[in-house]
C-alpha cells in the first residue's frame, strides 16, 4: 500500500515539473488560458531565461485581459530574446499596451 | 579618435532611424484642426478571408464611437465620422496587409534531465551463536551511484497565434493630397482581441491629429 502511494506521489511530482511547457501549450490549444498560464509559470521557473516562455505568458495575460502583467512579461521577453522578430513583436506590444 | 567620432555618428543615425520605424508620415503643412468629417472608404477583404474587411471597419467605427465621435453609416459601406464643424473632408483608406487566424508558433524545446545521486546503505549484524545477545561483528557498506542526467533536444511545443496588419492613409478630398499614412500590426491568441488592440492603436493615433 505504501509502495502504491509512493508511486502515485512520484508520478504526480514528475507530472508537475517535467513537461510544464507541453502542458501549457496543450491547455492553450484547448482554449483553457487560465490553466495554460499555471503551467507556463511552472515552465518559467524551470527556464527563467527563455524568451519563448515569457512570450507565451505575455500572450496569455493579454488574452486574460491583464495588460500590466502582460507588459512585464513582454519586457522579460525583450530582455532575454536574441531573435530580432520576437524583439520587434515585444516592442510593438509594449508600445501599444502602455498607451492605455 | 576620428574613427570613434565617425562610429558614434553612424550609431546615432541608426538609432534615430530605428526609433522612428513605426512613426507615421504626416504632411506637416496640413491643418488637421480644420477637418469637419472623416470618410472611411469601404475596406476590401483580405484575400481568402470573407468578412475581414467588415470586421476591421466595424472595429474602426466602434473605436471612434467609443471616443465620443458621431458615426453615420451609408448604404454603400462607407462610414462618416464627424470630427468638427469645418468643411474639410478627409478620406481614410485601409488595406489589410495581414490577417492570419492560426499562425503556428513552434518553440524548440530542450528538456534537461538533471540526473540523480542514489546512495544505498547496507547494514549487517553477525551474532555469536553461543551467546545470542552479544554481537560479534557489525558490517556497514554504502554504495553511491551517480547518474549524470541528459539533455534531450528535438522536442518542440506548438501553439497557434493570430496576426493582423493594416496600412492606413488619409487623403484630403478637396486637394487629393496625401496628408497622413501609417501601418500597424498586432499579434495575439484570439482574433477578436487582436483586431481590437490593433485598430484601437490606429484610432488613438488618428485622434491625436485632430486635437493637437
Amino acid at each position: 500500500m505504501k509502495l502504491i502511494r509512493l508511486i502515485i506521489l512520484l508520478g504526480f511530482l514528475n507530472a508537475n515539473n517535467s513537461d510544464a511547457l507541453f502542458k501549457a501549450s496543450a491547455a492553450l490549444n484547448a482554449g483553457m488560458f487560465e490553466e495554460a498560464l499555471i503551467h507556463a509559470k511552472i515552465a518559467q521557473e524551470e527556464h527563467p531565461k527563455d524568451s519563448n516562455v515569457y512570450k507565451l505568458i505575455a500572450l496569455l495575460y493579454e488574452a486574460l485581459d491583464k495588460p500590466k502583467k502582460a507588459v512585464q512579461a513582454w519586457e522579460k521577453c525583450l530582455k532575454y530574446s536574441k531573435n530580432n522578430e520576437i524583439k520587434q513583436e515585444a516592442k510593438n506590444h509594449i508600445n501599444i499596451l502602455t498607451q492605455e | 579618435m576620428k574613427k570613434k567620432i565617425f562610429l558614434s555618428f553612424i550609431y546615432i543615425i541608426a538609432l534615430s532611424c530605428w526609433s522612428s520605424f513605426q512613426n507615421p508620415a504626416v504632411d506637416s503643412n496640413y491643418d488637421f484642426r480644420q477637418v469637419g468629417k472623416l470618410k472611411i472608404n469601404k475596406i476590401k477583404d483580405y484575400p481568402g478571408v470573407l468578412g475581414s474587411g467588415k470586421m476591421i471597419m466595424n472595429s474602426i467605427t466602434y473605436n471612434f464611437l467609443k471616443y465620443g465621435y458621431s458615426v453615420s453609416e451609408s448604404d454603400n459601406d462607407d462610414n462618416i465620422i464627424t470630427i468638427g464643424q469645418s468643411d474639410k473632408i478627409l478620406e481614410l483608406s485601409c488595406i489589410i496587409t495581414k490577417y492570419t487566424d492560426s499562425e503556428m508558433i513552434i518553440v524548440p524545446y530542450r528538456y534537461e534531465d538533471r540526473g540523480y545521486v542514489k546512495t544505498t546503505v547496507e547494514q549487517s549484524l553477525e551474532t555469536d551463536e553461543e551467546n545470542q545477545k552479544s554481537v560479534s561483528s557489525q558490517a556497514q557498506s554504502s554504495t553511491t551511484t551517480t547518474h549524470g542526467g541528459k539533455i534531450s533536444q528535438g522536442k518542440r511545443v506548438e501553439y497557434s497565434q493570430t496576426k493582423i496588419g493594416v496600412m492606413l492613409k488619409m487623403v484630403d478630398q478637396g486637394s487629393e493630397n496625401l496628408v497622413w499614412s501609417n501601418s500597424y500590426w498586432y499579434s495575439g491568441l484570439e482574433m477578436q482581441r487582436t483586431v481590437d488592440y490593433c485598430i484601437k492603436n490606429c484610432v488613438v493615433q488618428i485622434k491625436k491629429l485632430f486635437h493637437k
